[in-house]
């Protein structure tokens, strides 16, 4: 199955897509949500639990859609941008870690 | 969930106080909460009050009212005069500060009813929507003290009455829904609903066995109040989710604390 491509399967792209809209979504969902009392915060939690679980599943679900499609191979740089999500992704947690050390 | 039955239930007593060396007999506010899981998975939590209403409707009154019951450095204690300045300036807190200055003290917390403050929803199985608030009624009846006899009392009074208490016996409240009628407030735990609502006894609450908070099972739980099983669901309060909120932040920061907690409970001079 895994052949020699030059651009990634057309499943893996719209996995990449849409994960990256729930990523993005997650991303301003949790920011919100731990920044107010509002009645929306019930509304906002119901519906990251969800997606959090089902970015997870995706995440599987791509690892495995990789492993037997393969991929091109990488650009010669990565994207500053990827690094940058990443980074994003960690503030949450590091934020707690600090809220833990004082 | 409703379905007539047994279940489980871990549950916790406090006082509602930010202070944790103030003695709990001084507590004006004393709580229960409980979470009742059903062999589903499906679970109720409740954090109440022996308060028959609120002291605020909204967050932002609870947070003028923490500012107001601030430390001051000077003193070393909250300023009075500025507690008094929210009353004066807050009149739907009005109904809580008059039972605040009228209600009896109890030296206990099993004589104590336990109110849900806020009001929920129950949902039918035909889909049909009824507004409700739910109490936990003691089947004790409360033995008035002093207010000037508590201080002398200790500080761990009424932890120890209760374990005493349950060494002698199991402990009961009635759980009590009451029902509202059009026009009663859904959104505002300051306003007590007319006494003549329709009240139903819905079960029993058994108390059987006490344990120290330090490690005992009621301590890694978030008595979150929007928790709730299917056929149970929020009103339009907005303290459910101001607190299902603030109570995850408060949950995010004990835990972070575990290392650092007594969890084998040592006396009071040993502490650092």
């Amino acid at each position: 199955m895994r052949v020699e491509r030059d651009r990634f399967s057309g499943l893996q792209q719209v996995l990449h897509w849409l994960m990256a809209i729930m990523v993005l979504a997650m991303l301003f969902i949790g920011v919100s949500m731990v920044s107010t009392l509002k009645p929306h915060f019930l509304t906002l939690i119901s519906i990251h639990k969800p997606l959090g679980i089902s970015i997870l599943v995706l995440a599987v679900l791509r690892l495995g859609v990789r492993l037997a499609f393969g991929a091109p191979p990488l650009p010669a740089a990565l994207a500053l941008f990827a690094t940058g999500l990443g980074a994003l992704a960690l503030l949450g947690w590091r934020r707690k870690r600090k809220v833990a050390a004082n | 969930m409703l379905v007539a039955g047994r279940y489980p239930v871990i549950g916790r007593f406090a006082i509602a106080v930010g202070n944790p060396d103030a003695a709990d007999i001084m507590g004006r506010v004393k709580s229960m909460a409980v979470r009742i899981v059903s062999p589903d998975g499906q679970e109720w939590r409740s954090g109440m009050n022996n308060s028959p209403v609120f002291v605020v409707s909204n967050p932002r009154d609870f947070y003028e009212l923490t500012l107001a019951q601030d430390i001051d450095p000077a003193t070393g204690k909250p300023d009075p005069r500025a507690v008094k300045r929210f009353f004066a300036t807050h009149p739907a807190s009005a109904p809580f500060a008059e039972w605040s200055q009228t209600a009896p003290w109890t030296a206990s917390w099993a004589d104590q009813p336990y109110n849900s403050l806020d009001a929920f929803r129950f949902i039918g199985a035909g889909g049909a929507t009824h507004l409700v608030r739910w109490s936990m009624e003691p089947t004790l009846s409360p033995t008035p003290v002093p207010h000037a006899a508590l201080a002398s009392m200790g500080t761990d009074f009424l932890e120890h009455d209760l374990v005493s208490r349950l060494a002698n016996g199991t402990l009961t409240w009635r759980l009590v829904v009451t029902f509202a009628e059009p026009g009663d407030p859904s959104n505002d735990a300051t306003k007590a609903w007319p006494s003549d609502r329709k009240r139903v006894d819905v079960g029993t609450l058994s108390v059987q066995k006490a344990e120290a908070e330090a490690d005992g099972p009621c301590r890694d739980f978030n008595y979150d109040p929007t928790i709730l099983p299917t056929g149970i669901a929020v009103s339009d309060d907005p303290l459910l989710a101001a607190r299902s909120a603030a109570y995850a932040r408060s949950f995010d920061l004990r835990t972070a604390e575990v290392a650092d907690y007594p969890y084998t409970p040592r006396p009071a001079a040993d502490r650092p």
